[in-house]
C-alpha cells in the first residue's frame, strides 16, 4: 500500500535528490539512487511508522543503497568504488579548485570518503541535528561529531577557502 | 586558558553545544585569533556546501523520480478508461465507452502540432480537434508564460486554493455543475481557474502546480454538442496532453510531465472516482 507515504515521497524528492547529489559521482548516479530508494521505500512503506521523520527514514534508505552500491563495485573491482581517502595531492590542482566555483565545492564533498560525506550532507546540507543523523546512520553522537568536523576541515582545505587555525581533527571512526 | 577540539568547534558553529559549553567557548573566541579563525573557517565551510548543493532543489524533479514515487511504471501506450461499476452522473468527468466511440482527431500537419495521434482520427473530425487542442495548448502556454513562482502573479481569474470555491464559481460561470479534481495524490496542488474560450463557449481552465515538478498541469473543461469520444494523447512540442469527450463535455489534461504522467491523471480524472 503506497497511498500513505506517496505525498510526502513526491514533495521529498528534491531534498533526495540534493542528498544523492553529494553522495554519488554523477547527476545520473544520483538519480538512479533516489529512483532505487523510492522502489524500496514504496516496497517497505509498512516499515516506516507513522509520527516518526519520514525524511530520517528516506535518507536512511538513499545511504544504505549506495553503501551497497559501493561494496558491490568494490567487489567488481571498479576505480572508485569505495570512497578512497581521496585527498587531492597535486598543489595546484587544489589552487585551481580553490577559485570556489560551487562546482568546485561539490567535487570537494564527493572527494570526503563516504562516511564523511553522508554526514556532512545530512547535518550541514539538510539540517538534521546531530542525534538525528545519529539515528539516520546508527551511529554514536561522537562520531557524527568526528566525521562532521574532519569533512568541514577537508572540505575548507580542498577549496583553499578561508583561513585555518590549528590543525584539523584527527579522531578515528 | 582550555585547548578546544574541533568537534567542539564544529558543535558550537552548529548551535549544537549546550548553553555553559557554548559561553565557554564564546568567550575563548574572543580572546584568541586563532581559536576565532578556526570557528570562522568551520562556518564558512559551512556556508558554501550549503550553497553548493542550494540549486538541486530548483531543478525539475526528472519524470521517472516522480514515476517512482508514485509506485508508477512507465508506460507509452494508451489506455481507455475503465467505466467504474456504480459511478454514473455526479461525476464532473464521467468515463467514456472505449469500444463504442470515435476517437477525437488530431491533425498530424498542423503547424502548431509536432506529435502524432496514438489513435487513427476520421478525417472529417480532423480540424476541429486541432483547433482545440491548439486553441488549449494555448492557453496554458499564456498561463505558464507568466511564471509559476509562487510570489509571481499567475495569470488566473481567481487565484486560490480551496476546491469548494472554485467549483462554485466555476458552476457558476459555465452555468453546469463542475467538480474540481484532487490531484494531491499526484503530488499537485490547485493554484486556481480560469475562464477561456473553447469550441465557441466558455470553458474552465484548472490550474495545479507541484513544488518538486514546476511544471504546471491544467485542466480543460468545456461543453460540446460532439460524440463522445475515447481518451486520445497527444503532444504539441514539448507539452503533453490527454482529451475526450464525454457527455456533452470536452475534458482535456495538459502539462510538460512525461506523458505517462498525464496520462494517469487524465485516467483518474475520467475515472471520477479518486478524485
Amino acid at each position: 500500500m503506497t497511498a500513505p507515504i506517496g505525498d510526502q515521497l513526491i514533495a521529498l524528492l528534491p531534498r533526495l535528490r540534493r542528498f544523492a547529489r553529494g553522495l554519488a559521482k554523477s547527476v545520473s548516479d544520483s538519480d538512479d539512487l533516489v529512483q532505487a530508494a523510492c522502489e524500496r521505500a514504496l516496497a517497505r512503506a509498512h516499515q516506516w511508522q507513522p509520527g516518526t521523520r519520514f525524511d530520517s527514514w528516506m535518507f536512511r534508505i538513499v545511504q544504505t543503497i549506495w553503501i551497497d552500491q559501493m561494496r558491490s563495485r568494490a567487489v567488481r573491482g571498479e576505480a572508485d568504488a569505495i570512497d578512497p581517502e581521496a585527498q587531492p595531492t597535486d598543489e595546484s590542482v587544489r589552487r585551481a579548485e580553490a577559485r570556489m566555483s560551487l562546482e568546485a565545492v561539490q567535487r570537494a564533498v564527493n572527494r570526503l570518503p563516504g562516511e564523511q560525506r553522508a554526514v556532512l550532507m545530512l547535518v550541514t546540507v539538510e539540517g538534521l541535528s546531530y542525534k538525528e543523523a545519529a539515528e539516520t546512520l546508527e551511529v554514536p553522537i561522537g562520531t557524527i561529531m568526528s566525521r562532521l568536523a574532519r569533512a568541514r576541515a577537508a572540505v575548507q582545505s580542498m577549496t583553499g577557502m578561508g583561513a585555518g587555525g590549528h590543525g584539523g581533527g584527527d579522531a578515528t571512526v | 586558558m582550555r585547548r578546544f577540539d574541533d568537534e567542539t568547534l564544529v558543535a558550537f558553529v552548529d548551535g549544537e553545544l549546550d548553553d555553559a559549553m557554548a559561553d565557554e567557548v564564546a568567550r575563548a573566541v574572543e580572546s584568541d585569533a586563532e581559536l576565532a579563525a578556526r570557528v570562522r573557517m568551520f562556518s564558512d565551510s559551512a556556508l558554501v556546501v550549503r550553497a553548493a548543493f542550494d540549486d538541486v532543489i530548483k531543478e525539475t524533479v526528472p519524470d521517472r523520480l516522480l514515476l517512482a514515487a508514485r509506485g508508477a511504471a512507465a508506460v507509452s501506450t494508451v489506455v481507455p478508461f475503465r467505466r467504474r461499476a456504480g459511478s454514473t452522473i455526479g461525476r464532473w468527468i464521467a468515463l467514456p465507452l472505449a469500444a463504442s466511440v470515435a476517437a477525437l482527431m488530431i491533425g498530424a500537419g498542423a503547424g502548431y502540432w509536432a506529435g502524432r495521434s496514438p489513435v487513427a482520427p476520421p478525417p472529417t473530425d480532423v480540424a476541429s480537434s486541432a483547433g482545440l487542442v491548439d486553441n488549449l495548448a494555448g492557453y496554458y502556454d499564456l498561463y505558464t508564460m507568466t511564471g509559476v513562482e509562487p510570489e509571481q502573479v499567475a495569470f488566473a481569474d481567481m487565484r486560490t486554493a480551496e476546491r469548494d470555491g472554485l467549483q462554485s464559481w466555476l458552476t457558476s460561470r459555465l452555468d453546469r455543475e463542475t467538480k474540481v479534481p484532487d490531484l494531491s495524490t499526484f503530488g499537485y496542488t490547485l493554484r486556481g481557474g480560469r475562464i477561456v474560450m473553447s469550441e465557441g463557449r466558455p470553458a474552465g481552465q484548472i490550474l495545479y502546480e507541484n513544488p518538486a515538478d514546476k511544471r504546471p498541469i491544467a485542466i480543460y473543461v468545456g461543453t460540446t454538442n460532439k460524440r463522445d469520444a475515447q481518451l486520445t494523447l497527444d503532444q504539441r512540442k514539448d507539452l503533453n496532453v490527454a482529451y475526450w469527450r464525454r457527455e456533452g463535455r470536452t475534458i482535456a489534461v495538459f502539462g510538460k510531465s512525461d506523458k505517462t504522467v498525464i496520462r494517469d491523471i487524465a485516467t483518474k480524472v475520467g475515472e471520477g472516482g479518486g478524485i
